[in-house]
């Protein structure tokens, strides 16, 4: 049993792993049952030191990098997929909204007019046409005419939409690293050339009237018909 | 040879462009820290649970979760700290959890460095005497045991520990003294199991 007086200090001691000093170093060297428990102390310390040691500095399994890049990949896969799906969820849900307005407008507009029903062909071009404006063309219209018609209105659609598809747009060759770096830069150009221009306009510029000179027109001189040329 | 790529900064498809960009960009910042804080995730769990499967399992959890939320640590010079507190709190969970308890690996309970014991005497004793470790942990406060796992880390130094941690190095200091010492209080009575090693 180690003295009382001394046993708090032998496992301070011993717990911080420091060499006993002062007054504790003279007493173990006299009293050998403080010796024998402060050694015991110290293989205690050393104990678990060495269980916590081997616990957490244990070799990382090969396999667990691959294992996380793994996950990374399906992580980034599904969020990309999440993105990818909600536009298309969403155009399809306006789609099917639109159509079900058409569907329910066009109902209501047979029932109101029965006998339109009747007449009308679903198979020909001006089925979907109203009334009015099928008989006009009908009518006063010959059906060439206004196949042409319709047809020039669906090829303008067309091309305009095409245009608008296709208009050029600046392509840029960069390193990959700087991708993000040109698109913000692109972002902010776009959201600010216009402004310092139009505040620079209005302060320098005064608003004046233009000034055109009077038209000048030579006086007309109007001589009757001769008889016999009027036809 | 440097990669190029052809990008339309003015497309209509800026948007999505920019965000898989972003995307790329984080997980190439986060790749380059893979490497080194993999193994510092895996360890800290490792020192909770002491089995290899499940500490797997904790660090690449706690590794996807750090991806998923890597867009919103400001201060990217703290991912090691943020890590190890996602890596020490998900093992706990796990180490709470009932089901995994049964199925632990107990060939952690042989450190690798100690003299290896000569008589089947001596390998009960040490098992016995980890295992009362193994329990001696369990039952220390969260934040003493974070600090003496990262302490027993090997390459870390305590003023890392305290960046880790993120309190002073006085507090770790004294966190780490206070652990031990509770340690040696509860494992003194088997103390006599060491000495048939």
């Amino acid at each position: 049993m180690p003295c009382e007086y001394f046993k708090n200090a032998l496992v301070e001691a011993a717990a911080t792993g420091a060499a006993p000093q002062g007054e504790l170093r003279a007493h173990l060297e006299t009293c050998e049952s403080c010796r024998a428990a402060f050694a015991q102390e110290q293989s205690l310390f050393q104990a678990i030191d060495s269980g916590l040691h081997a616990a957490v500095n244990a070799d990382v399994p090969p396999s667990l990098l691959p294992r996380v890049r793994a996950s990374l990949d399906d992580a980034a896969a599904a969020r990309s997929r999440w993105f990818v799906s909600w536009p298309v969820l969403a155009s399809a849900a306006v789609s099917v909204a639109v159509l079900f307005a058409v569907v329910v407008l066009r109902q209501n507009h047979i029932a109101r007019n029965p006998e339109n029903s009747v007449v009308s062909n679903p198979s020909s071009p001006l089925a979907s046409v109203s009334p009015e404006l099928r008989d006009s063309s009908t009518q006063a219209v010959p059906p060439s005419v206004s196949a042409r018609s319709h047809f020039s209105v669906a090829r303008n659609s067309t091309s305009r939409s095409t245009l608008e598809r296709h208009t050029p747009q600046p392509e840029v060759l960069v390193p990959r690293n700087q991708e993000l770096l040109l698109a913000s830069y692109a972002q902010q150009w776009g959201a600010r050339k216009r402004a310092p221009l139009l505040a620079a306009n209005l302060d320098d510029t005064t608003v004046t009237p233009l000034e055109v000179d009077p038209i000048q027109i030579d006086q007309l001189d109007v001589k009757p018909l001769v008889e016999g040329n009027s036809q | 040879m440097q990669e190029l790529v052809l990008i339309q900064p003015g497309s209509a498809a800026r948007s999505e462009w920019v965000r898989e960009a972003a995307q790329a960009d984080a997980r190439r910042e986060f790749e380059e820290r893979l490497a080194e804080c993999g193994s510092l995730a895996y360890r800290v769990a490792r020192g909770v649970l002491r089995n290899t499967a499940d500490a797997e399992d904790v660090a690449q959890e706690a590794l996807l979760r750090a991806y998923r939320n890597f867009e919103r640590l400001r201060d990217r010079n703290r991912f090691r700290g943020w890590l190890v507190r996602i890596s020490f709190r998900i093992a706990l969970d796990r180490l709470r959890s009932a089901k995994r308890r049964e199925q632990r690996d107990t060939l952690w309970s042989q450190p690798a460095h100690l003299p290896p014991p000569e008589t089947a005497e001596s390998i009960t004793a040490a098992n016995q005497f980890q295992g009362h470790l193994e329990r001696a942990l369990e039952e220390l406060p969260e934040k003493l045991r974070l600090v003496l796992l990262l302490s027993a880390l090997e390459g870390y130094t305590i003023e890392e520990i305290a960046a880790m941690v993120g309190v002073p190095i006085g507090t770790v200091k004294s966190r780490i003294f206070i652990a031990r010492k509770k340690l040696a209080e509860k494992l003194r009575c088997h103390a006599n199991t060491l000495r048939t090693r």
